[in-house]
């Protein structure tokens, strides 16, 4: 099974993020009252929604997806030899 | 984008008051994401310290990228709600009328009002050593109406806004020719 399979999941929490956050800065545009530190908080919001964004495509271009998936990846072993 | 002016219904109404909740409100969420957001650098240190390592591997390696992508977006995701629900709940007192709008959460928003006339009791609550010296607290107005009660919860001087709507209320029972209730 290829790596890639991977991306799928995380593209839908992508998704997920996205329509979250445009339905929250809707919410925010029609029902605040009109205020400087509103727009603020969007403008926020979307530098760092773009910055986390941009950390995570730089780390993830670096891996090869089309490497197959093994599993379990999360074993341990000794830095230190006893023998 | 609501306006101010839209909330005014009579003749000679003026806002006293637009109130949000205090800034600690905001500050328990942002301490509790700089906390998550920390986590992970510890628990590397931890990691590096110990005589074990993880196997290096390209699995380990995109599971870790995602997983940490995951975590940073849903902290941020989480603040960013937390600042949409807590900055929608508006406390407007005019002189006519205490006006509630309450965000639950999102597409779930409450819109409550009472006149002036309604209000029975006020009573301002500042209590435990932060909100003495940061200055917040809740205010609980007892009504006539159908909403019998109305919390201010987590706002700014809570003692001058109580002492503002009781004057306010004697104002609009001098005005209406009611006599103070017993």
């Amino acid at each position: 099974m290829p790596l890639f399979i991977l991306l799928i999941p995380y593209a839908l929490f992508l998704l997920m993020y996205v329509s979250w956050s445009f339905a929250l800065a809707y919410h925010l545009y029609r029902f605040s009252f009109s205020s400087a530190r509103m727009w603020l908080v969007v403008a926020l919001h979307v530098s760092v929604s773009a910055f986390l964004l941009f950390v995570s495509i730089g780390a993830l271009t670096a891996i090869d997806w089309s490497a197959p998936l093994q599993l379990p990846f999360l074993a341990m072993t000794s830095a230190i030899n006893p023998f | 984008m609501m306006k101010l002016e839209d909330l005014l219904h009579y003749p000679n109404e003026r806002v006293v008051y637009f109130l949000r909740h205090h800034w600690i409100v905001y500050a328990f969420p942002v301490a509790l994401a700089v906390l998550l957001a920390i986590i992970p650098f510890i628990a590397g240190a931890l990691l590096s310290t110990t005589s074990y390592v993880l196997n290096p591997s390209v699995t380990m390696a995109a599971v870790l990228s995602l997983g940490l992508s995951v975590y940073y977006l849903g902290i941020w995701l989480f603040l960013f709600t937390t600042f949409h629900n807590a900055y929608l709940d508006v406390w407007v007192v005019t002189t006519h009328r205490i006006v509630y709008i309450e965000q639950h959460q999102l597409f779930s928003r409450t819109v409550s009002e009472q006149p002036l006339s309604r209000v029975q009791d006020v009573t301002s609550d500042v209590r435990g050593i932060l909100p003495t010296m940061l200055g917040y607290g809740d205010i609980l107005v007892q009504t006539a109406g159908a909403v019998d009660k109305f919390a201010f919860d987590t706002i700014p001087n809570p003692t001058e806004v109580s002492r503002t709507i009781f004057q306010l209320v004697d104002d609009v029972r001098k005005r209406e020719g009611e006599p103070p209730p017993a």
